[in-house]
């Protein structure tokens, strides 16, 4: 979608605002089973069983582990559902969107292993489930 | 079916979740972990994904939990139904490769505290390997020396693939520990993932790492050959364990030929190298890359040159077999017996020894 920065008029033309553009907003899953809907049977049985296969030695995390939990996010980030930070979109409104009256925040899925993944196939599927499942949940 | 007495030498037990580790680390470590929020993550490793099935065969999966996190599942599966003289759990756990030194040398402290308290006291079956930070050879010896006095620990585990070639000077404190306390080292397959698994670089597909494991434990064995450390730590002995077997013959031949031609290169290696790794070496023979018919496996045997080397193992849970079928078929009688009991119990002093 191409949209026209230059006509934006804000709702309020009252109101001083600079309508700042967040260039970096990371969207998270609840469970790696969210990504399911937008694989294939194929690739869902190899999600479950084969799984993210990266060059490193742990199957799912950084072996440089980052200082705080999450792998690295702000401790006031965690929904109170108990999914993991990023993954509720009310709570990024409250946090960040409606907060900061951001006008647009680009989301930068950090997620879904697409292009770490050693198996070409199965991280172009995981590309197009991870683009699928952001249109779904936040845009 | 296997007769009662015989020795496992390599079962997998695994760590459930990194909570339950935590009454098992020191304090600082314990708050540090808390406060990086690690213990929300499994630290499963790449070599070893704990959803492909040759990693957990369906029928020895747990109620809960990864397969082998469960006591009561091991001793439903092998201890009660085989009733083996002793079982070795070797613990595969990313613990062994964190970029960081000091908090794998914790883990690892703490995986080892574990073993103690949730394994080896509650079943007189079971042994252990020590579990090290193998990249950090001083606080790996550190470590051997905490828990050698545990005579339950028979041997130190390492993987075939790390920082460097195993049998590289910077390792030696490793071997010079595990030598003092009459601890074989058992080198596993897999890998850190420092470097690809095979060495033409990073393959696409799991089939091609795990086949490849089997240069991996070729390159090991000939650093350690080559550096000298059988000749450094000559009470030493080595274990090749799920390294599949059948590779090795090929490759004495290759290292005995090429020796010849240049041992000049390499002075203190004053054997034939396939008559050291015969003394030295042995191998779990779970799994066995087997050839079908009887008479290619004879050829093997003879190739292989030495009934003492092959040690029998489940390798539980992980799926090489079906049934109660853990023997690759065909052997002869002799050699099932020496495998069975007889070469563990010259492998591992510790067995035998009050």
């Amino acid at each position: 979608m191409n949209v026209t920065l230059r006509d934006h008029r804000p709702d309020n033309p009252a109101q001083s605002h600079l309508g700042f553009i967040d260039c970096d907003v990371h969207p998270f899953f609840r469970t790696p089973a969210d990504f399911d809907p937008f694989l294939s049977a194929r690739w869902r049985e190899h999600r479950r069983s084969i799984g993210n296969r990266s060059r490193q030695g742990l199957a799912r995390t950084s072996p440089y582990p980052r200082m705080s939990p999450g792998n690295g996010m702000r401790g006031d980030s965690w929904p109170k559902d108990g999914g993991p930070p990023g993954s509720d979109l009310d709570l990024m409104r409250e946090q960040l969107l409606d907060l900061f009256d951001v006008r647009y925040g680009l989301l930068a899925p950090l997620v879904g292993g697409a292009a770490a993944e050693r198996n070409v196939e199965f991280g172009a599927a995981m590309a197009v489930a991870v683009n699928e499942w952001q249109c779904a949940k936040f845009l | 079916m296997i007769q009662a007495g015989a020795i496992d030498c390599d079962i997998h037990p695994a760590v459930p979740n990194t909570r339950t580790l935590l009454p098992h680390l020191d304090d600082y470590w314990r708050e540090h972990i808390l406060r990086r929020g690690l213990e929300r993550d499994n630290l499963e490793t790449s070599a070893y994904p704990v959803g492909a099935p040759i990693n957990a065969r369906p029928d020895w999966q747990p109620a809960a939990g990864p397969a082998g996190s469960s006591l009561a599942s091991l001793q439903a599966h092998i201890l009660d139904p085989m009733q083996p003289r002793a079982a070795i759990c070797n613990v595969l756990h990313g613990a062994q490769m964190m970029m960081s030194e000091d908090l794998s040398a914790a883990l690892c402290r703490a995986i080892n505290n574990w073993l103690v308290a949730e394994w080896l006291d509650r079943d007189p079956r079971l042994r252990a390997s020590i579990v090290v930070p193998v990249h950090s050879p001083d606080l790996a010896a550190e470590e051997i020396e905490r828990m050698a006095p545990d005579r339950r620990f028979v041997q130190v585990l390492l993987l075939a693939m790390t920082e460097l070639p195993l049998g590289r000077r910077q390792n030696w404190p490793i071997y010079r520990a595990a030598e003092r306390h009459g601890l074989p080292v058992g080198i596993h397959a897999g890998s850190s993932f420092r470097h690809p698994p095979s060495a033409g670089g990073w393959g696409s597909f799991y089939l091609e790492d795990y086949v490849s494991y089997a240069q991996g434990f070729a390159a090991a064995l000939n650093s350690l050959l080559a550096e000298g450390v059988f000749q450094k730590f000559p009470d030493l002995r080595v274990v090749l364990i799920e390294s599949g077997v059948t590779w090795l013959p090929a490759n004495l031949w290759r290292v005995n030929k090429t020796w010849r031609g240049v041992r000049a290169e390499v002075p203190w290696l004053n054997r034939l190298p396939a008559d050291i790794v015969r003394a030295r070496v042995r191998l779990t023979a779970q799994p066995f890359d087997a050839p079908p018919d009887a008479a290619a496996l004879a050829t093997l045997l003879e190739q292989l040159g030495s009934e003492d080397m092959l040690l029998f193992a489940t390798d539980y849970p992980h799926w090489h077999y079906d049934g109660t079928e853990a023997l690759p078929p065909g052997l002869p009688a002799g050699l099932l017996r020496k495998m069975l009991v007889e070469n563990a119990l010259a492998t591992y002093p510790r067995l035998t020894a009050p």
